[in-house]
């Protein structure tokens, strides 16, 4: 910052406003010195993975999934993944695709939360939904229809719209019925007009800020489909290696200003979520998403953060045209009732990882008698802050030299963090203590 | 006129239930005929997709208004002072009632015909039960309702006959 050394900027902005949870942003220049410059996390820790232990293995999807009101699903489906690994459940084809489109329905429910609701409003130059809504009527009308939408998928497929219930560990305890699943597909393909409504919107009236930093991109990779809901750990930098090695790709720490830990793998920190998967696994997205990626300017690779929004367009679409497909499947082969695995022991150690909404999920348990003896959860949000942190380090000196004015940094500053769709509550985990 | 009465609430969290055991109680109590009865413990923002030109609405729920605990009140958004549009809500965890109605309004909806039950809480503790004077009071929310809509009707028929 040797050409900023009159600068002097303090920036402190007390409970980020539409995000989830409590987050605060403190920067600090002395004549040109960034003195500080960080994401504070002051949200209460709420010690799932204390409580956990002593449960029974069967219990743990239902008690998982109040973690989080918006990402119950992801929590569900990767609680489930780690029960299953740990008790070596092996569940049928049908179960797969039940819950790809169970996850579907959370990253579309998720994303359109965030886009319509969270974002949008900055895109506006307004404070909140209810004064952008009175901007555009329509973009507020498509991101509820969307999110119903969304939620009613879930309802049919998971027995409610959050928190499901008949997603269970080793399969379903019913599946949906033929005019529910009619009903949604109808909906499903009548919503292609609100996606293309979006982009006609954004593309004529939004101007996302034009910041690039490259990082390392993390998510999971699958061989054959954009993996939500299977597949090992991809790093742009490093490449694959099995979800097992959750520990050695996450790496993470205790920082003295922040509940939830940070986290980095090859470089100082890493980026999951949207465009994480979107860079990593490009290639397996449906045609038509890649058409609203095209359509929104989103190069290949995107190194701007800010873009993480349009990327999370591009998975509603991409969702929405793989549950259509899914959906038009178990019309055809009629889909059967399986009785739910059971599992053959009771001893083991497990790693379930899901991609949900903000990024890569991962649970581990380890069991003894059918009893959680350990479990580590390990939530995306936690993953990105150390993410963001740095773009906001990369970024300030940009803005400054651009001229732009206290407020307007602060606001660029907020966006950035907003991209990130933070799940600051799910993140803020208790801190590991050891006693003399 | 379809009559939606919805009762928001949450189990073993105390008073917050208030809005679920009414709408149990007015259900068992089977005065009012022909409404669609909802249960909302989740999802706030499905409340939207009832709201419509013919839909009268009550939403039952607990609501700090200041008054003695187990008094209720029924009121319309309009009564209140709109606080929540000018400024930003902290977190999406925060997207509760109101800010449903306001943002329904700001769409275009029409919310005149949206009333809420609102009783006023004593405790709101988890793992504790409706607190005794609210509910020593449950039939006395349930006549007031059941003559609160018998009303709504009858004004609607009058001015719909006329």
């Amino acid at each position: 910052m040797e050409n900023l050394k009159n600068i002097n900027l303090d920036i402190s902005v007390k409970y980020i406003t539409r995000v989830e949870g409590h987050g605060n942003i403190k920067v600090d220049i002395k004549t040109g010195e960034l003195k500080e410059c960080k994401l504070e996390i002051v949200e209460a820790p709420r010690f799932y993975e204390a409580f956990i232990r002593g449960r029974k293995w069967y219990e743990t999807p239902f008690i998982t999934s109040r973690i989080c009101g918006i990402c119950g699903i992801g929590h569900t489906l990767t609680t489930i993944a780690a029960v299953e690994d740990a008790l070596n459940i092996k569940v049928t084809e049908q179960t797969k695709l039940l819950r790809r489109v169970l996850n579907n329905s959370e990253i579309m429910q998720s994303h359109s939360l965030h886009i319509y609701f969270l974002a949008a409003p900055d895109f506006y130059k307004t404070t909140n939904i209810f004064t952008m809504a009175e901007k555009n009527k329509e973009l507020a009308l498509i991101g509820l229809r969307i999110k119903k939408l969304s939620n009613d998928i879930g309802d049919v497929f998971g027995g409610r719209s959050i928190h499901p219930i008949s997603s269970i560990i080793g399969g379903f305890t019913k599946v949906p019925e033929k005019n529910e699943m009619k009903s949604l597909l109808e909906r499903l393909k009548k919503a292609e007009e609100d996606i293309w409504k979006t982009v006609e919107i954004f593309k004529k009236e939004v101007q996302i800020p034009n910041y690039i930093r490259e990082t390392e991109y993390i998510s999971l990779k699958h061989p054959e489909i954009y993996a939500f809901n299977e597949g090992n750990i991809f790093s742009s930098d490093t490449g694959i290696t099995s979800y097992k090695n959750y520990k050695e790709m996450t790496n993470e720490t205790v920082v003295p200003h922040s509940t939830a830990k940070h986290c980095k793998h090859n470089r100082n920190s890493y980026m999951v979520g949207a465009l994480a998967r979107y860079n990593n696994n490009y290639d397996q997205l449906k045609e038509s998403a890649k058409k609203v990626a095209k359509e929104l300017g989103l190069r290949h690779p995107e190194n701007n953060p800010y873009m993480n929004t349009y990327a999370q367009l591009v998975e509603v679409e991409h969702c929405r045209v793989d549950c259509i497909e899914l959906i038009e499947e178990f019309l055809k082969n009629n889909l059967v009732y399986e009785k739910p695995i059971e599992p053959e022991i009771f001893n083991g150690d497990g790693v379930g990882a899901v991609e949900v909404p903000r990024g890569i999920l991962y649970h581990h348990y380890i069991i003894k008698d059918g009893i959680i003896k350990e479990a580590n959860f390990i939530i995306p949000t936690g993953q990105n802050l150390a993410n963001i942190e740095n773009d906001m380090k990369e970024f300030l000196p940009k803005m400054i030299k651009e001229n732009k004015s206290k407020e307007e940094i602060t606001l660029l500053l907020e966006m950035l963090v907003r991209a990130y769709d933070p799940c600051i509550s799910c993140s803020a985990h208790f801190l590991e203590v050891e006693f003399i | 006129m379809k009559i939606i009465i919805i009762g928001v609430g949450s189990e073993n969290f105390g008073d917050d239930y208030i809005g679920l055991a009414i709408l149990k109680k007015i259900k068992e109590r089977n005065f009012i005929k022909n409404a669609n009865f909802i249960e909302i413990d989740k999802t706030s923002l499905n409340i939207i997709d009832y709201i419509s030109e013919n839909n009268l609405i009550l939403i039952i729920d607990a609501v700090k208004m200041g008054l003695n605990p187990a008094e209720f009140k029924i009121f319309n958004i309009n009564d209140l002072k709109d606080n929540t549009t000018k400024n930003s809500f902290t977190s999406s965890h925060q997207f509760g009632i109101l800010e449903n109605l306001y943002l329904a309004k700001s769409i275009g909806l029409k919310v005149e015909n949206i009333f809420i039950f609102g009783v006023e809480p004593k405790k709101i503790f988890i793992n504790e039960d409706l607190s005794d004077e609210l509910k020593r009071n449950l039939e006395i929310y349930c006549k007031k309702i059941e003559e609160f809509i018998e009303q709504k009707q009858n004004h609607y028929l009058y001015h719909t006959i006329l």
